[in-house]
């Protein structure tokens, strides 16, 4: 990834500064890709949905701050979620309460589900949050970003900002631990 | 291969990231244990279900709330930046 804009305006790949209605377009093209992914790695971390969506705001802000960065677009949602979890993990450790449970969140029905499936479905995914809340937050978020975000391993570990043995180590560990606890939850 | 090893590369099984004969090691040793054929069965569903239900999907609304925050500020900044240029 390439220098970061020491101006701080909003530069596109040219170095020329954007206008308004054209960081408005990337904005939106950005988020409207992207959102649901940001938010969960910063839900995940944080645990608290006010809190997530700071992150995702200051995440789409930085973004657009460093857009000359991107050199893949296919990694772009890895780049994303790499400043995401930077954000989350400087929110964790100012932040002075740590929360005892997480927010409730609601589930969105999958598109054409009946109401029976969308009641079980909401049922498992909240057992499923309880057990992910259970784990060790660095097996967590490692598990996050391969088995629910679906990023290949070497983005798993650029995100993280470790090598990719130890990358695989963790998503290794995180799933032995999630296994564990949803059994016990009975989910599985 | 012992049970302590098959579940140290479960993960490296699962996604294809072993050596023909470490698979074969595995095999064999899975054919004989019951109890890890179960970790790996396991293992392969909470793969699943995370996939399937660990999402977060936000509702319309909250993302119309987000997307304007979030558009109100970058466009503030770049006026700012066009202004100090």
């Amino acid at each position: 990834m390439g220098n970061s804009d020491s101006a701080g305006s909003v530069s596109n790949r040219m170095g020329t500064t954007t206008t308004s209605r054209s960081v408005a377009a990337r904005v939106e093209s950005l988020f409207e890709a992207h959102i649901d992914s940001v938010f969960n790695v910063g839900y995940r971390v944080l645990w608290n949905r006010a809190d997530a969506e700071d992150v995702a705001q200051r995440t789409f802000l930085k973004a657009l701050q460093r857009l000359d960065q991107i050199e893949d677009d296919r990694r772009e949602r890895a780049w994303l979620l790499q400043i995401a979890y930077r954000e989350a993990i400087a929110s964790m450790r100012k932040r002075r309460e740590v929360p005892t449970a997480p927010d409730k969140f609601p589930v969105v029905p999958a598109p054409g589900a009946c109401p029976a499936e969308a009641a079980i479905a909401a049922e498992v995914a909240s057992r499923l949050a309880v057990a992910l809340a259970a784990m060790r937050d660095d097996e967590r978020i490692a598990v996050v970003l391969r088995d629910v975000e679906g990023l290949p391993m070497r983005d798993v570990a650029e995100v993280l900002g470790i090598g990719h043995s130890a990358a695989k180590m963790r998503v290794n560990r995180g799933r032995s631990s999630l296994r564990q606890l949803v059994r016990n939850a009975g989910v599985i | 291969m012992r049970c302590e090893d098959l579940a140290e590369r479960i993960t490296d099984l699962l996604e294809g990231d072993v050596s023909p004969e470490e698979e074969e090691a595995a095999i064999e040793h899975l054919a004989g244990c019951s109890r890890c054929e179960v970790v790996l069965a396991e293992t392969r569903d909470v793969i699943s279900l995370t996939a399937d239900h660990g999402a977060i999907r936000l509702t319309s609304v909250d993302r119309a709330r987000m997307l304007g925050a979030i558009q109100a500020q970058a466009t503030t900044s770049t006026g700012e930046a066009q202004t100090s240029e």
